[in-house]
C-alpha cells in the first residue's frame, strides 16, 4: 500500500470511528436525535432500559397552555398560572413546575412593592414567566438579562433604554419601574437567590455581547444602540 | 373547551400531525386543543429521548422538555410532514423535528451553565469568596461513571444475543466514554453534538463552541485540538485493545 492509499485508508477509519462514536453517543442518551435513524437507534436501545415514568409536572398540558403566545389565554381555562421563577443567574430553583398560582399583581404596570428587584426577576414576578420566556420574548437571552444587571457599570444607557421599552411594549411594565431594576438592584436579593457568588471581574458591554449566548445578528444591535450612545 | 384528556375531540385525536401542526399555525380556534393533543401524544416520547442528557438535573430535563414544547407551538409553521403514509416514520420524523428544537435549547442551557462556572472559577481564588461546591452545579464523574456503567450493563443482553462486531464494538466504545475525562467528555459531546452523519471529516468544531469550551476550561484553541486528539486515540486504544482478534480487520 502506497502513502496516498494508506492515508485513505486511514480516513476512511476515522469516518467509521466518527459514525460510531457519534451513535454510541445517541445510544447511551448523551446526544439528543437529530434525524429519524437516531430517533430510531436511541429508541431500539431505550426499550431494553428502565425508563422512569413521565413526572407528574409535565403530564398535563393544561399547566402550560396559557404559556402559548396568541394572546387569548385571559379564559377561565387559561387562568394565570406559572411555572417557578428560575434561572441559573438569578432564582434559586430551576424550572421547577409548580401548580398554578396567581400572578402576583393583576396589572402589570402597577407597583407591587416598594422594593427594587433586578430586571429578570422583577419580570417574572409581574409576568409569572420563566427567565428563558422573558428574555425569548424580548429577543434576548437570560444571561444577557442577567449581565446586564450584574456589570450594569459598563452597560451603556441606551441599552436599559432598550430594554424598559420592550418592556413596556410587551407587558405594559412600568418604566420607572423597569429602569430602577436596570439600575439599582438589590444585590442582595441576587446574591441570594444564585447558584454561584458574583465574579469580581467587571465585563465591558462587548464582553456582556460575547458571554450573552446572543445570535450575531443581535449582538450587532446592541452594539450599534451603544456606539450611537458613544458619539 | 372540553378536556382532551377526558376524550374530548375524538375527530382531532386522530388527526395527523400534519394536520394538528397546520391547526396550530393557523391560531384559530381549534389551536390550543390540537396543541393540547399533539402534546400528549408526544410527550413521553420527548421525555424519553431526552432524559439521559449529560449533567442535566431532572428539573432541568423537565425545563427543556416543557420548553421544547412550547417551541413547536411557536414554530409549528415550519414543520414539514412526511412518511408518506408510514405512521412509524412519520412519527419518527416529528420527533426528530421536536428533538432539534430540544438540542437548541440544551445548549442555551449548557452555554448559561458555562457562564455560571466561570464566574465561579473566577471567585475562587478571591479571598472574600464564600462560593460552595454546592452552588457550582459540576457532573459528579464518579457518579456519571456509574450510570454509564449501568446502561452499559443494561444493554450488554443486546450484545450477547447479537454477538456482532459492531455491537461489540458500541458497548466498547460507550466503555471507552465513560473512561474519558470531564473536560475530555465536554470536548467530545461539543464535537459530536455538531456531527452530520455521512458527512466527511467533522472533528472540527464552529467557533461558537470552541470558544465556549476554551472559556469553560481555560484553554487555547490549540489545547482543545490536543486535548480531543488525545481523546480520540484514548477511545481508539481502549477499544482496539479489548476488541477480540477475530473482529479485527
Amino acid at each position: 500500500m502506497n502513502r496516498k492509499e494508506e492515508d485513505q485508508a486511514n480516513l476512511k477509519a476515522g469516518e467509521e470511528l466518527d459514525q460510531q462514536i457519534y451513535e454510541a453517543l445517541i445510544e447511551m442518551g448523551w446526544l439528543i436525535p437529530q434525524t429519524e435513524e437516531d430517533v430510531r437507534l436511541a429508541e431500539e436501545t431505550l426499550n431494553q432500559l428502565e425508563y422512569p415514568p413521565l413526572p407528574p409536572a409535565l403530564a398535563d398540558p393544561s399547566r402550560f397552555i396559557h404559556l402559548l403566545d396568541d394572546g387569548t389565554e385571559e379564559d377561565g381555562e387559561n387562568s394565570p398560572s406559572t411555572v417557578e421563577s428560575r434561572d441559573d443567574g438569578v432564582a434559586a430553583n430551576p424550572a421547577t413546575v409548580i401548580p398554578f398560582r396567581p400572578a402576583k399583581q393583576a396589572n402589570h404596570g402597577e407597583v407591587a412593592s416598594s422594593q427594587v428587584r433586578p430586571y429578570l426577576g422583577m419580570l417574572c414576578e409581574v409576568t409569572g414567566q420563566t427567565p428563558s420566556l422573558i428574555a425569548g420574548e424580548l429577543d434576548v437571552t437570560v444571561p444577557f438579562l442577567t449581565l446586564v444587571v450584574q456589570h450594569r457599570e459598563s452597560v451603556p444607557d441606551s441599552w436599559r433604554t432598550e430594554l424598559v421599552e420592550r418592556a413596556a411594549a410587551k407587558w405594559g411594565v412600568d418604566r420607572s419601574r423597569a429602569r430602577r431594576s436596570l439600575e439599582h438592584p438589590d444585590q442582595q436579593e441576587i446574591a441570594a437567590s444564585r447558584r454561584t457568588a458574583y465574579s469580581m471581574k467587571k465585563l465591558s458591554y462587548r464582553e456582556i455581547l460575547k458571554r450573552s449566548g446572543l445570535r450575531p445578528e443581535a449582538q450587532k444591535i446592541w452594539i450599534a444602540l451603544a456606539e450611537a450612545e458613544e458619539k | 373547551m372540553e378536556s382532551i384528556q377526558s376524550g374530548g375531540n375524538p375527530k382531532m385525536n386522530e388527526a395527523t400531525d400534519e394536520q394538528l401542526f397546520a391547526l396550530m399555525a393557523g391560531r384559530g380556534e381549534e389551536a390550543k386543543e390540537a396543541w393540547k393533543i399533539f402534546y400528549l401524544r408526544y410527550i413521553n416520547d420527548l421525555h424519553r429521548l431526552v432524559h439521559r442528557l449529560n449533567g442535566v438535573s431532572p428539573s432541568d430535563i423537565n425545563d427543556l422538555v416543557q420548553e421544547t414544547m412550547i417551541k413547536a407551538w411557536e414554530s409549528a409553521h415550519t414543520f414539514k410532514a412526511g412518511g408518506d403514509g408510514n405512521t412509524d416514520i412519520a412519527r419518527r420524523r416529528t420527533l426528530a423535528w421536536l428533538c432539534r428544537i430540544a438540542k437548541n435549547r440544551y445548549w442555551e442551557m449548557r452555554r448559561r451553565k458555562i457562564i455560571l462556572v466561570s464566574d465561579a472559577e473566577a471567585q475562587k481564588d478571591s479571598p472574600d469568596s464564600q462560593l460552595s461546591k454546592d452552588e457550582v452545579r459540576r457532573v459528579d464523574k464518579s457518579k456519571l461513571h456509574h450510570e454509564i456503567k449501568k446502561a452499559v450493563d443494561a444493554m450488554t443482553g443486546t450484545v450477547e444475543a447479537g454477538a456482532e462486531t459492531i455491537s461489540v464494538q458500541r458497548q466498547l466504545l460507550q466503555e471507552a466514554l465513560a473512561t474519558l475525562t470531564e473536560r475530555e467528555k465536554e470536548i467530545i459531546l461539543a464535537t459530536y453534538e455538531h456531527y452530520e452523519p455521512g458527512q466527511q471529516q467533522q472533528r472540527r468544531l464552529p467557533k461558537e463552541a470552541s470558544d465556549e469550551i476554551c472559556l469553560r476550561f481555560k484553554i487555547t484553541s490549540d489545547n482543545l485540538r490536543q486535548i480531543r486528539k488525545r481523546a480520540h486515540e484514548k477511545i481508539e486504544r481502549y477499544v482496539d485493545e479489548r476488541l477480540p482478534a477475530e473482529m479485527k480487520r
